[in-house]
């Protein structure tokens, strides 16, 4: 096949990879980027530019069409069917029994695949940060407090001022290993990055951070 | 035709009338006492001052109590509607998070927003999930209304 024959199905590919791009970005707003790096990530796009490839495969043989009408058909299917796909409404007509079973069946599947994909992107995100967090309440309890006051210092944040007194007070009262938990779990709150690069620094543990 | 609306007394305004009549009977009390002894007997109007006296200051004391427990139930409700609202506007900041990691966040423990969760997920304005064997809370779309309107956004 020419290049100029593959146009068609490259732009409904990039359309596609935009789309799931996008529904990716919505979801895992604050954690976009692991989110990508995760493996399930590439599959949901894959997924997605493979179902959404078929149907133009299926829309190009069943009519005979020009480089000019499949190229506007790549369009078509490229911004329309992924719309389809997302819509929550019933939009099929019944025009033919055979026609509406296979439509439905493949919404269906393609949400199934997309559930099945955010719930594999969810696991391995909450994973790492279980992982980072349990890392985290390893290290010195003066540490940790220290990166703690740093960070309220230096982001001059003045929420939660009134509740700070109280907090600090209660926390002393918790077994030391709880004090660092509650200590690593607001660190890992500014934000995953932030934190792993306070185990990075961490005295004497910096060289074992896992990557 | 005019009418008459009766606002029903405060506890503060009810508890400065008590102490009021209570410091009155104490100075009758006092008066009548003084009479009894000069004309050298104890009349009944003593005795029952007396006990007006002390019923009063009861009355004084279970009215200081039921205002006492009413500032107290104040101060809880604000202390729960502000833990709602920087629950609420903290996931819509920073996205969804372990209980551990949303107490931490905000400056308090899991005992404490655990009761409050429950109450914002029966309202439909969060969501707690479970992902690899633990609680993953976030907002729903109601809820990111909520927040927004919140944050005054």
């Amino acid at each position: 096949m020419e290049v100029g024959g593959l146009l068609p199905y490259l732009t409904t590919g990039a359309l596609a990879f935009m789309w799931g791009l996008v529904e990716l970005a919505q979801t895992f707003e604050s954690d976009l980027g692991r989110a990508l790096r995760s493996r399930w990530a590439l599959v949901f796009l894959a997924g997605n530019i493979g179902l959404t490839g078929i149907v133009l495969v299926m829309l190009d043989l069943a009519f005979s069409l020009d480089f000019r009408q499949r190229l506007l058909l790549s369009l078509l299917v490229g911004f329309g069917w992924q719309a389809l796909l997302r819509t929550r409404i019933h939009l099929f007509q019944p025009l033919g029994e055979q026609h509406e079973a296979v439509a439905i069946s493949i919404l269906d599947l393609y949400r199934r695949f997309q559930r099945f994909c955010w719930r594999r992107i969810d696991q391995a995100l909450i994973v790492e940060r279980i992982a980072l967090l349990d890392w985290a309440s390893n290290l010195p309890l003066d540490y940790l407090r220290h990166q703690y006051r740093l960070h309220r210092h230096a982001s001059l944040l003045s929420d939660f001022e009134q509740r700070e007194a109280e907090f600090w007070k209660r926390l002393s009262q918790l077994p030391e290993g709880e004090q660092r938990l509650y200590l690593a779990a607001y660190l890992l709150r500014i934000g995953f990055d932030f934190l792993k690069e306070v185990v990075k620094r961490a005295p004497s543990q910096g060289s074992s951070v896992r990557e | 035709m005019s009418e008459t609306v009766l606002a029903s007394p405060r506890k503060s305004d009810l508890l400065e009338i008590v102490k009021t009549l209570s410091d009155v009977t104490r100075k009758l009390s006092e008066i009548t006492r003084a009479l009894a002894a000069q004309a050298g007997e104890s009349p009944p109007a003593v005795e029952a001052l007396a006990e007006s006296e002390e019923a009063l200051a009861q009355a004084s004391r279970h009215l200081s109590m039921l205002q006492e427990e009413e500032t107290h139930q104040q101060e809880r409700e604000e202390a729960r509607r502000k833990l709602r609202k920087d629950i609420l506007v903290e996931l819509s900041r920073r996205g969804r998070a372990f209980p551990l990691e949303l107490a931490a966040a905000i400056l308090t423990f899991v005992e404490d927003i655990e009761p409050v969760l429950r109450e914002l997920e029966k309202e439909g304005l969060v969501r707690i999930r479970r992902v690899a064997g633990t609680q993953v809370i976030e907002l729903t779309p109601r809820g990111r209304d909520a927040a927004r309107h919140l944050n005054g956004l």
